[in-house]
C-alpha cells in the first residue's frame, strides 16, 4: 500500500515538473508557505536548484508577494501576511453586504463574551495560563476563541475598508 | 463541522491553501457549479458543488479542509447520498502521502 502511495507521489511530482516552469513552482510553494522556509527547503519542495529557489524567492519579495525573516545567518521566505489579509478582505466584501457583515460582527462579539463569562478571563492567553493540560474542552474552547477573535478582526477590517473606499468614491 | 473539530491535531484552517484548491478546480473542472466557504466570515471548509456525481448521481459536492499543519480532508456527498470521506496528512504539503487512517471511510 505504502509503495503505491509513493508511486502516486512520484508521478504527481513528475507531472507537475513537466507542466510548470521553475518560477511557477517556486511561486506555488511560497504561496503556500506561512512559517518561513529557507531556500534549501523551498528548492526541495519546488523541485529546483537552491540558487534558482533563492533567486525566484527574492524576486517574489521584491514584488511584495513574499516576505523574509532571519534565523541566524539563514534567510527564511514566506508568503506576505498583508497580502493574505487583503485577499481575505476582498473575499468578504464580495460575499457579504454591509448589514450582513455587521450582523456577523455582532454575533462574534457575543460568542467572545460567552467565553469571557464562562471562564472569567479577558483573553485566550489568560485562559491558557489557567488551564491544566488534561482539560480538553477548555483547550478546544481556547482554540475556537482565538479563531473567532481572528475572524472578528478580519470582518472589522473589511468593514473599515468598505467605509474608506466609499469615502474615496464620494 | 464546528470549532472543536479543528482543535488539537488538525490545526487551524489555512485559507491560502483552500483558495488555491478553489482556483485549480475552477480552472480544471468544467462541472463546477459553484464554490463557496461553509461560512463566509468564519470559514472552516471550502464547498465545491458539481453538476454531476458518481454513477447516476445528478449532482455532488466536495467539502474540503486544509490546515496550517498540512492536515487535510476531502468529504464527498452526492444526490444519491454517497458519502465517503478521505482524511489525511500531507507531510510534503502538496502531495498526498500514506493516509493516516483509512482512505475513503
Amino acid at each position: 500500500m505504502t509503495e503505491t502511495w509513493d508511486d502516486v507521489n512520484e508521478q504527481v511530482k513528475s507531472d507537475w515538473k513537466d507542466d510548470t516552469t521553475p518560477f511557477e513552482r517556486v511561486y506555488e510553494i511560497v504561496e503556500q508557505t506561512h512559517d518561513g522556509q529557507s531556500a534549501v527547503e523551498i528548492a526541495d519542495r519546488a523541485l529546483v536548484s537552491e540558487p534558482t529557489a533563492r533567486r525566484h524567492s527574492k524576486a517574489l519579495v521584491n514584488t511584495g508577494f513574499a516576505e523574509t525573516e532571519q534565523d541566524g545567518q539563514t534567510t527564511l521566505y514566506k508568503r506576505n501576511n498583508d497580502r493574505v489579509l487583503m485577499s481575505r478582505i476582498r473575499e468578504l466584501r464580495e460575499e457579504l453586504n454591509r448589514p450582513e457583515l455587521l450582523d456577523s460582527i455582532k454575533e462574534m462579539k457575543t460568542d467572545i463574551r460567552h467565553y469571557e463569562d464562562r471562564y472569567d478571563v479577558v483573553s485566550p492567553e489568560e485562559l491558557a495560563q489557567q488551564l491544566d493540560a488534561d482539560e480538553t474542552d477548555g483547550w478546544d474552547d481556547l482554540t475556537a476563541w482565538r479563531t473567532t477573535r481572528q475572524n472578528l478582526a478580519v470582518a472589522q477590517a473589511a468593514l473599515a475598508y468598505d467605509e474608506a473606499s466609499h469615502q474615496l468614491a464620494v | 463541522m464546528n470549532g472543536n473539530d479543528r482543535a488539537g491535531e488538525f490545526g487551524p484552517i489555512y485559507l491560502p491553501a483552500l483558495q488555491r484548491i478553489r482556483d485549480l478546480w475552477l480552472d480544471l473542472e468544467p462541472l463546477v457549479d459553484e464554490t463557496k466557504y461553509d461560512d463566509a466570515v468564519a470559514p472552516t471548509e471550502l464547498q465545491i458543488s458539481l453538476s454531476d456525481g458518481l454513477g447516476d448521481a445528478e449532482s455532488a459536492r466536495h467539502d474540503i479542509q486544509w490546515s496550517e499543519l498540512g492536515m487535510y480532508s476531502f468529504h464527498y456527498v452526492d444526490s444519491d447520498d454517497v458519502k465517503p470521506t478521505m482524511r489525511m496528512r500531507s507531510t510534503c504539503r502538496f502531495f498526498p502521502l500514506a493516509p493516516e487512517h483509512h482512505p475513503w471511510t
